[in-house]
């Protein structure tokens, strides 16, 4: 036991803390900047057994600042070559990789396995799934983002305590750090204060961050906390899970002018954004008055949804089909395809 | 009254500054979101509000004070 030597030294450690390591089970989602961060830290540190989840394959742009892989592994799962880092640095942690993002398919028989989840992911929907995934297997998550030179740090539903929907409820995506920009140093030292928190739920040891938001910003080299309290609602139970996170993919249908015959088009732009199509059967209602205006149509009735990208469109399709329209599908093109197709259908 | 505005993440390019003392005339935070919505492009930023760094629940409408920091906090999605 020589190589936890020093830390078993450590009051808040000793022969039990370092038994509890060898013991737990943590779960990284993300091996990005953040997870290369972090994940070092803890199998040096003699974590029994650690989870890796991330789809993605190294890229050069990735380099500077996930500094577990190499220029040779550009090309290769993050996750693979993780866990041969991993495994040279550490042979006492054992290592279990998934080489598919975290879905909310395969989200709960991960966590299962698993006693500590950490999110070093990078896009917001996805902190929403581990969120509740961890509140219905009861694992507490500890979480951590960058935008730019700020960080945040979290620990959510930790001994039922808050969770990443009382702190933001309403998911609306933010700027990666692809899109944004980051610098290595910055994500590092927000990963290493994640797993300081690891090790503190690990140990049961110091202060753990439950209820408290850490923003660091490395410019200035400041921190501040916030606190926040748990909420109720929404109630995270399993219809919840199923509805936010099992949804079956909408569907696309490619436009084509038989369809004119069959059923009735909704625009569901708004009135300022053009093209304006003309066409027998449309009923143009922008997709923020959608809910208020579906009580003018027929349940029964075939439906045919565009917007200009078709983002909007799948999202109405979705907010109809809750409401029990079944014979609704979103188009695959936008409106100026769809005028382009007409156009030509008439020179024909 | 005199409060002190802190701007985190996204909101920290838009409104110029990491923080400032401003003189408003709102009462409490939903006059306070309006006069800052109606002068600058912040609506397609999603942030919660903290005051004196405690979280305001978004459905609530706090009464502001002389003094207070009230910080602008949107979700970060980079890692």
């Amino acid at each position: 036991m020589s190589r936890y030597q020093r830390q078993i030294i450590l009051p808040q450690i000793g022969e039990n803390g370092q038994h509890k390591l060898a013991e737990s089970r943590v779960l990284v989602i993300g091996a990005g900047g953040l997870g290369c961060a972090l994940l070092p830290y803890l199998a040096a540190s003699g974590v029994g057994k650690l989870g890796i989840v991330d789809g993605d394959r190294i890229e050069e742009s990735n380099l500077h600042r996930q500094v577990l892989y190499a220029a040779k592994d550009v090309g290769r799962f993050k996750a693979e070559i993780a866990k041969e880092r991993l495994e040279e640095q550490n042979p006492d942690c054992a290592i279990e990789v998934t080489t598919e993002f975290l879905s909310g398919k395969n989200a709960l028989a991960l966590f299962a396995d698993f006693d500590v989840i950490v999110d070093a992911t990078d896009r917001i929907g996805v902190r929403y799934l581990i969120n509740d995934a961890a509140v219905l297997t009861q694992k507490p998550v500890v979480y951590g983002s960058i935008h730019r030179f700020e960080g945040q740090v979290s620990v959510f539903n930790y001994e039922n305590g808050p969770t990443y929907r009382c702190l933001f409820p309403h998911a609306v995506e933010a700027p990666s750090c692809a899109e944004a920009g980051v610098l290595g140093t910055a994500v590092g030292l927000i990963g290493m204060l994640q797993a300081q928190e690891v090790m503190k739920i690990i140990l049961g040891t110091g202060r753990v961050l439950s209820g408290e938001l850490l923003i660091y910003n490395c410019l200035n080299a400041t921190q501040e906390r916030f606190q926040f309290a748990k909420k109720e609602t929404p109630q995270i139970t399993e219809t919840f899970y199923k509805k936010e996170h099992l949804k079956e993919a909408i569907q696309t249908l490619n436009f084509h002018p038989e369809l004119l015959e069959m059923g009735i088009f909704i625009d569901v732009r708004q009135s300022d954004e053009q093209p304006r199509l003309q066409m027998p059967r449309l009923i143009e209602i922008p997709l923020g008055e959608l809910e208020t205006a579906r009580q003018q149509l027929d349940q029964n009735e075939t439906y045919y949804v565009f917007c200009q990208s078709g983002k909007r469109a799948k999202l109405a399709v979705e907010q109809m089909r809750d409401r029990g329209f079944t014979r609704v599908t979103a188009l695959q093109e936008g409106a100026r395809e769809v005028a382009n197709a007409l156009r030509k259908s008439l020179v024909d | 009254m005199e409060v002190t505005l802190k701007y985190f993440g996204q909101l920290v390019d838009v409104m110029g500054s990491h923080e400032e003392i401003r003189s408003i005339k709102a009462q409490n935070t939903q006059e306070l979101l309006e006069h800052l919505q109606a002068q600058y492009a912040i609506s397609h930023i999603p942030f919660q509000l903290a005051i004196n760094q405690k979280l305001v629940d978004a459905e609530e409408n706090v009464k502001l004070n002389e003094g207070d920091v009230v910080a602008l906090l949107p979700p970060y999605a980079g890692g």
